[in-house]
């Protein structure tokens, strides 16, 4: 019966190599060495959308109450292993060879490879967040520059009119006012007025835009907080599985792509003068209000002759009409109408997605005798 | 020793003795077991709502944590190359032909229509998105299959998403 244990006492010797794994449980507070890994514990994390729908995904946190360390050891021989852990810290791959002539520093190599994968995944993701967020921050600045830009110009046109018309004004009754004050202060005064309106969708275009990227950005806004995903932890017996709530849900702030500025509504009355010369049969008998959108259609709600409200009787209606282009409206006065300044209040209907808008204009229109 | 003995130790130098142990640890023997510690799966019936009044199930195989399992290469003078691949804590190799077959695709069916029917029973009139239901599959020593499980709970109530921030 001694001869067996002698026999296989002898053949260890003989060969000379014992290669062995060794894998620990490790309890919280223990000192890792070698080579650690978890295994997971499920969680199902719920993702909730606006419109009701859910997104359910299982994911693998490491669980703390399952840490293992790994090492090796050979005895009179060479052997490799080498560990590969997934970033979570879990196992990838396991490679195990006694007979080569690797050492143990694989193992050492595994866990630097392993750290510089982190260290460089959490760099490059750093560096793609923060180009995000330089060209969002560019984007704001330049359309609020833009905006700056556009309300300024627009204030200095409406400055420019205002003195022109101040100083036509002025030489009415003098020496030097010239024939056709009359009509340059009429012209000037449409100028002022359109030039008012300009400024005031350039204000608004303004205003919306810093009120654009105010609220999108606002924290603590309710309408920009969102419920945030729910985490439901996946206990499991034998025969059973239980989903428990891992964390409360609770709403973060968010944030929505701003929508870009549109261009104003815009109405031009042309020509800025409408002086209209009936005995001169000329085609300045017409004018026209060119939009910067499609126009849907237009109504003449009052008309005004030196100040008086004229009846809007159909003989004395002028005669109005959407062009092909559907941006261009003609308007024309009967061809017998009477001499005097005259104030035609329109409305122009046009489409602001599905809703109907409309946009007051008034045009102011002198007839010579 | 003769050499007949020589021989015969020789003969078992050569060849010597190498490969994989596996064993199922309890909790208390998981302690002291030194091989690689990997879960088995097992299939769950996963069951979440569209908003539009219908349900959506799907067949999950997670890691079970009540299938521990462990793996060690071993070589005694002899070789051993072993490659072992896991999967979010499950043991790839030989397991994933094997799990996709663990529950015929017909009792899989059954099961999902006797799971959605309790669910359209006991669902309704309130506010938030019904949280998602996780059933375990499982057969019993009779050979029939089984579903245990249930929806997400906050004690004894049913969880309720919210999918706005009131």
């Amino acid at each position: 019966m001694a001869k067996i244990p002698t026999l296989l006492l002898v053949a260890a010797c003989v060969s000379g190599c014992v290669s062995v794994v060794d894998v620990k449980k490790l309890a919280p507070k223990d000192k890792a060495t070698g080579i650690t890994y978890y295994l997971p514990q499920v969680f199902l994390v719920v993702s909730p959308a606006r419109d009701g729908t859910t997104t359910v995904e299982p994911v693998y946190l490491p669980d703390p109450a399952h840490r293992y360390s790994v090492s090796a050891y050979s005895v009179l021989g060479n052997y490799t292993i080498d560990v590969k852990r997934t970033q979570e810290g879990f196992l990838d791959t396991v490679t195990f060879n006694s007979d080569s002539t690797g050492t143990a520093k694989q193992l050492l190599a595994s866990g630097a490879d392993y750290r510089a994968a982190e260290i460089e995944s959490g760099a490059a993701s750093a560096k793609d967040k923060a180009a995000e967020d330089k060209a969002a921050a560019d984007k704001a600045a330049a359309d609020l520059a833009a905006a700056a830009k556009a309300e300024a110009d627009a204030a200095l046109a409406v400055q420019v009119a205002q003195s022109r018309l101040d100083y036509l004004n002025s030489l009415a009754g003098t020496v030097a006012a010239p024939d056709t004050l009359r009509d340059q202060i009429a012209g000037a005064g449409l100028a002022l007025r359109e030039a008012q309106v300009r400024h005031g969708a350039a204000l608004l275009a303004q205003g919306a835009t810093a009120d654009r990227y105010k609220s999108a950005n606002a924290p603590g806004s309710k309408g920009l907080q969102a419920p945030e995903p729910v985490f439901l932890k996946v206990s499991m017996t034998e025969d059973s599985v239980a989903l428990t709530r891992a964390f409360e849900q609770s709403n973060r702030d968010t944030w929505k792509i701003p929508v870009e500025a549109k261009d104003p509504v815009m109405f031009e009355v042309l020509p800025r003068e409408v002086v209209m010369r009936p005995a001169a049969r000329t085609g300045a008998l017409s004018a026209t209000v060119r939009s910067t959108v499609p126009v849907v259609g237009y109504l003449l709600t009052s008309m005004n002759q030196d100040g008086v409200e004229a009846p809007l009787a159909k003989s004395r209606h002028p005669v109005t009409g959407l062009q092909s282009d559907r941006t261009s409206v003609q308007i024309d006065l009967p061809k017998d109408t009477s001499a005097g300044n005259y104030t035609l209040d329109y409305t122009f209907y046009y489409m602001e997605g599905d809703a109907q808008k409309g946009a007051q204009v008034t045009i102011a229109v002198k007839v010579e005798k | 020793m003769s050499f007949k003995h020589l021989a015969v130790a020789g003969t078992i130098a050569l060849s010597g003795c190498a490969g994989l142990t596996t064993d199922s640890p309890s909790v208390a023997a998981n302690a002291t077991n030194d091989g690689f510690r990997y879960y088995d799966t097992s299939p769950f019936l996963l069951i979440t709502n569209d908003a539009k009044g219908g349900l959506v199930s799907k067949i999950l195989y997670l890691p079970d944590s009540t299938k521990l399992r462990t793996i060690k290469p071993y070589s005694f003078a002899a070789k051993n190359e072993a490659t072992l691949t896991f999967d979010k804590g499950t043991l790839v190799q030989a397991k994933s032909v094997v799990d996709e077959t663990i529950v015929p695709t017909a009792i899989v069916s059954a099961l999902e229509k006797v799971a959605t029917a309790r669910i359209k029973a006991a669902n309704g009139g309130q506010d938030g998105i019904p949280s998602p239901y996780l059933f375990r599959i499982y057969g019993d020593d009779a050979g029939n299959w089984k579903l245990n499980g249930g929806q997400a709970l906050d004690g004894t109530t049913p969880i309720r998403i919210r999918y706005t921030a009131n």
